[in-house]
């Protein structure tokens, strides 16, 4: 891994607690910098003063927002230098795909395999260049 | 009984009566703050042991510490955490992590004890703790479970056969799917989608070659998740002689999905099916893979007696690529049928304003 | 009077309260054994582990009249409702605010020619819209026909197998349509299914969707809460376990629509369309001899602002005992009928003594007691011996109730929780329920002198949606 890429930020939103240690685990361990929050709003009420590459690996289906809000807010705060990664169930596929058409850099199916998740990071890190 | 000095039976049956109703009550009160009490102690202790057990089995992903044999009380707790997580997470290498940490704390022999719980919600942690750890000693008690008249523990057993050995466990599973109408039939399309279309597709095409019609109608959808080249071997050899609508419509809707000479002709073959159910599924699979000679075939559906027909034919035509909308316009203008006109303007109108 | 008599009433009025709680209490039994049944089952099942694609689609039918404050919100809360496919439909009956300009603004809504398949007859379809940006956002603007009229619109524009009915202020929770539809998947039987309500006061809510369970101050709330809990819970869950439910509210319900339709959809005719509904779906199953399962799941699926005025509330309750009296009498073919079983000969003759007639003959008791006792034919303590018996035994009820939740749901998180509604479990008896009572008193004059009403209005506060 270059230092370019090491150095994008990942930021996770999941709500699950299980999910969150989990790809906390994992992407620690890939040497990622990661920070995890338990909702979209967390989350963007600490981008206001961020600067960098980043990318953002959200449950598609959270509680309270839809997918295409948290890909909207995202996309509003920096268009060019934010990836947007989807995570969702196989039942919340269809969601998941409109994501993508409406412009999501990625999606990536639970159960997780850590594997292809970390390659699909890194994918849209590089892409992000 | 201070102010009482009545006589009177029925007053004090009365009188008696809400004395009965009032104590009782007193002792409700105190058992309703006794469970909370217990509820809070026991909530907070498994909340501790979650959160510390969590970040435990999530660790031994990469280096499986020393983990000594938990108490029951802690296995209980610890053993739906280790079925979440383990079912979180595909990768091989990290399940094989969870099955050593699992067997080194002994869930596994706390897991086989609890399979013959009556608790069902704790079974079925049970069986499919098992299922993950692949434990063969537990195949006799599972198979045994794979009986109950509970639909959810029955498919839950026979899922963990499949997983404690692959081959042996397939074939149990789709005896069983063959003859249990009662399971719920999207968990086992999961199950179907799990064990992948390799190892399921020529298994059960070749059971669905002989099974009875009933159990082929209620299966049918599930061929999506085999292999093309099954798929359709099992409707050239079944559909000819079946008169089931289940395993007709199902048929067709499968065929609107593969694309082929096939499928085609034998679609089109059914588009005056006395059933609307048949010509609806004719209608969408026109939709998907028709061809420009289809067109006149959708257009005689926009008339069909069936309302749903007359819909689905209508936005088949204009799903197609072949159509242009124009074309379509035309063919409104010297339609008759008033019932067609109006399905077809809607789904001109729909597909020019909003699709 | 003689003596003989009075002991005979006396004896009478005994019997009846007995009868009623004992009647309730063993309710509550059924409904433990019920619900404990459920949950066991339901851990698993209610993790959407499936395969997508197999699940029934779902037509979520919300009918609003004037309800431009809350709909825009209803609406957006329920798109984030976690289930692969479903549509919404709302259907603005007639409405004289301009709750269609805007939903038609907030939806970017485009009217289509669909042809209306009148499949139940109803008012007049003036226009049907859709959206481009939501494809599952379906608006029906009708002539005012009623409540019952926009669901019956609704079925017929509706495209899916399974409809589910919201009022236009519910808020559903995030798995809602999972949980209900779990019953239609498991058993091709079950043709409607109901699900807990709770009380939105008092709760944390943003964005339409509930974030914290809380108890509001409001008295008034509270006793509705313990209600809700002893009556609308245990009640029915009670019934379900003999496929006897005789009411499914109209703030949550789903049903299989061909058989809804089959039976000609709603009743116009009664202020009570949603329960007269599930009681003629009993009778005609029955009648046709088709299998069938009316059902019901102990989850709250839906969170619904309760009136928090004195007068909203006897509104209410007027309207609800004048739908029981309408959904009973609409259908007194099913009492006693042979082919009836368990409904026909228990739940029915149940909901007619204790439910229908209840408030008169209760409130008759009271009042008898009272006049013997001023009259001088029975002593005070005698007078009061009957208060203490009836205030006792309603305080068991409300006290099982709790304990029912406390062992199966735990909704309310905090101890506090806990002392407030056992307070108030005790104080209701003291006035709140015999004050509803004489409100279901007067729901049966309003039925009995017969006048149609129309929608049941209730002032919105919308409190949740303010603080979006």
């Amino acid at each position: 891994m270059t230092d370019e890429l090491r150095r994008a930020r990942l930021i996770v939103i999941e709500d699950d607690p299980d999910l969150r240690e989990i790809l906390g685990y994992i992407l620690e361990r890939e040497g990622f910098e990661v920070e995890i929050f338990s909702s979209s709003e967390r989350a963007l009420e600490r981008m206001h003063d961020r600067e960098g590459p980043l990318v953002v690996l959200s449950e598609v289906m959270l509680p309270f927002v839809r997918g295409e809000d948290i890909l909207a807010a995202f996309r509003n705060l920096d268009e060019k230098r934010i990836g947007v990664i989807f995570l969702s169930s196989r039942t919340q596929e269809k969601v998941a795909v409109r994501m993508l058409e409406l412009g999501a850099d990625d999606f990536v199916r639970r159960p997780i395999y850590p594997r292809e998740l970390v390659a699909r990071i890194r994918n849209v890190m590089r892409r992000m260049k | 009984m201070a102010y009482y000095a009545g006589s009177d039976p029925i007053v004090e049956l009365f009188y008696w009566i809400a004395l009965v109703s009032a104590g009782v009550s007193v002792l409700l009160v105190f058992q309703i703050l006794m469970l909370r009490f217990v509820f809070m102690l026991a909530e907070r202790h498994n909340r501790r042991l979650q959160t510390r057990w969590r970040s435990l089995l999530v660790s031994s992903f990469s280096s499986a510490g020393r983990l000594s044999a938990l108490g029951a009380h802690t296995a209980r707790v610890i053993l739906p955490l280790w079925n979440k997580i383990f079912e979180s997470v595909y990768g091989e290498r990290e399940r094989e992590a969870l099955r050593d940490v699992a067997r080194s704390i002994g869930l596994d022999r706390f897991a086989l004890k609890r399979v013959k719980r009556i608790s069902i919600r704790e079974r079925l942690q049970a069986i499919r703790a098992l299922g993950h750890l692949g434990t063969e000693e537990a195949w006799r008690v599972i198979d045994e479970l794979t009986k109950s008249p509970v639909a959810i523990v029955s498919l839950t057993a026979a899922e963990s056969l499949v997983r404690i050995d692959s081959e042996r466990g397939l074939i149990r599973l789709l005896d069983l799917a063959e003859t249990r109408s009662d399971w719920p039939r999207d968990r086992l399309a999961g199950m179907f989608h799990e064990i992948g279309a390799d190892r399921l597709s020529y298994a059960l095409a070749s059971r669905m070659l002989r099974m009875p019609e009933e159990a082929l109608g209620r299966l049918m959808r599930l061929m999506e998740l085999m292999h093309e080249k099954d798929v359709l071997n099992v409707i050239r050899i079944r559909l000819r002689l079946s008169s089931n609508i289940d395993v007709i419509a199902g048929a067709i809707y499968l065929l609107g999905r593969i694309p082929c000479e096939f499928s085609l002709k034998t679609v089109r073959s059914y588009a005056d099916h006395p059933s609307w159910v048949v010509r609806n599924q004719v209608a969408i699979a026109l939709g998907r893979i028709g061809r420009e000679q289809d067109h006149k075939i959708l257009i005689r559906l926009t008339r069909d007696a069936s309302r749903w027909v007359r819909f689905r034919a209508a936005q088949a035509l204009v799903a197609l690529p072949t159509v242009r909308l124009d074309e379509l316009k035309q063919v409104l203008r010297q339609e008759d049928d008033v019932f067609a006109r109006e399905i077809l303007w809607q789904a001109i109108v729909e597909k020019e304003s909003i699709r | 009077m003689s003596a003989d008599t009075l002991h005979l009433i006396e004896f009478l009025i005994l019997i009846y309260f007995v009868a009623m709680n004992t009647g309730y209490l063993l309710l509550n039994l059924s409904a433990a054994i019920a619900i404990s049944r459920y949950l066991d089952t339901s851990d698993a099942s209610a993790i959407p582990s499936v395969y997508a694609g197999f699940e029934l689609p779902i037509s979520i039918l919300v009918p609003a009249y004037n309800e431009k404050q809350t709909i825009v919100h209803s609406v957006h809360s329920m798109l984030t409702l976690d289930y692969p496919e479903f549509e919404i439909i709302v259907i603005n009956d007639g409405s004289s605010d301009e709750t269609l300009e805007t939903l038609i603004r907030e939806f970017a809504m485009i009217e289509v020619p669909e042809p209306y398949w009148k499949r139940i007859e109803t008012q007049p379809v003036r226009a049907i819209y859709r959206s481009p940006k939501y494809p599952n956002i379906c608006v029906v603007d009708k002539e005012n026909g009623g409540k019952a009229d926009a669901l019956n619109a609704g079925i017929n524009v509706s495209r899916y197998p399974l409809f589910c009915t919201v009022d236009a202020d519910s808020i559903l929770g995030k798995h809602a349509l999972y949980r209900a539809v779990r019953p239609f998947m498991e058993n091709p039987d079950v043709v409607a299914c109901g699900g807990i309500i709770r009380a939105a006061n008092g709760c944390e809510i943003r964005v339409g969707q509930l974030t914290r369970v809380g108890l509001p101050g409001n008295p008034l709330i509270l006793f509705q809460i313990v209600e809700y809990l002893r009556a609308f819970l245990f009640g029915r869950m009670g019934w379900e376990l003999f496929n006897s439910l005789l009411i499914i509210s109209g703030a949550f319900g789903l049903f299989r629509k061909e058989v809804v339709v089959s039976i000609g959809g709603y009743r116009t005719d009664t202020v009570g369309e949603d329960m007269e509904l599930v009681v003629r779906i009993h009778r005609m199953m029955r009648e046709r001899k088709q299998p069938y399962r009316v059902t019901f799941i102990p989850e709250p699926v839906c969170w619904t602002e309760l009136p928090e005025s004195l007068s909203v509330l006897k509104n209410q309750r007027v309207r609800w005992h004048r739908g029981v009296s309408e959904s009973l009498t609409m259908n007194m073919g099913l009492l006693f009928n042979r082919k009836g079983g368990f409904v026909s000969w228990l739940t029915f003759p149940f909901m007619v003594l204790f439910e229908w007639w209840g408030p008169v003959i209760e409130i008759t008791g009271y009042v008898l007691m009272l006049l013997f006792y001023l009259w001088g034919m029975i002593s005070y303590s005698t007078f009061v011996v009957f208060l203490f018996a009836a205030i006792a035994l309603g305080t068991l009820l409300s006290i099982t109730a709790l304990v029912l939740e406390e062992l199966t749901f735990n909704t309310y998180p905090r101890a506090r929780h806990v002392l407030v509604l056992l307070l108030v479990a005790i104080v209701e008896n003291f006035g709140y329920r015999q004050m509803v009572a004489c409100f279901r008193l007067a729901g049966f004059v309003r039925w009995l002198t017969g006048k149609k009403g129309g929608w049941g209005r209730m002032e919105r506060v919308a409190t949740w949606a303010r603080s979006r």
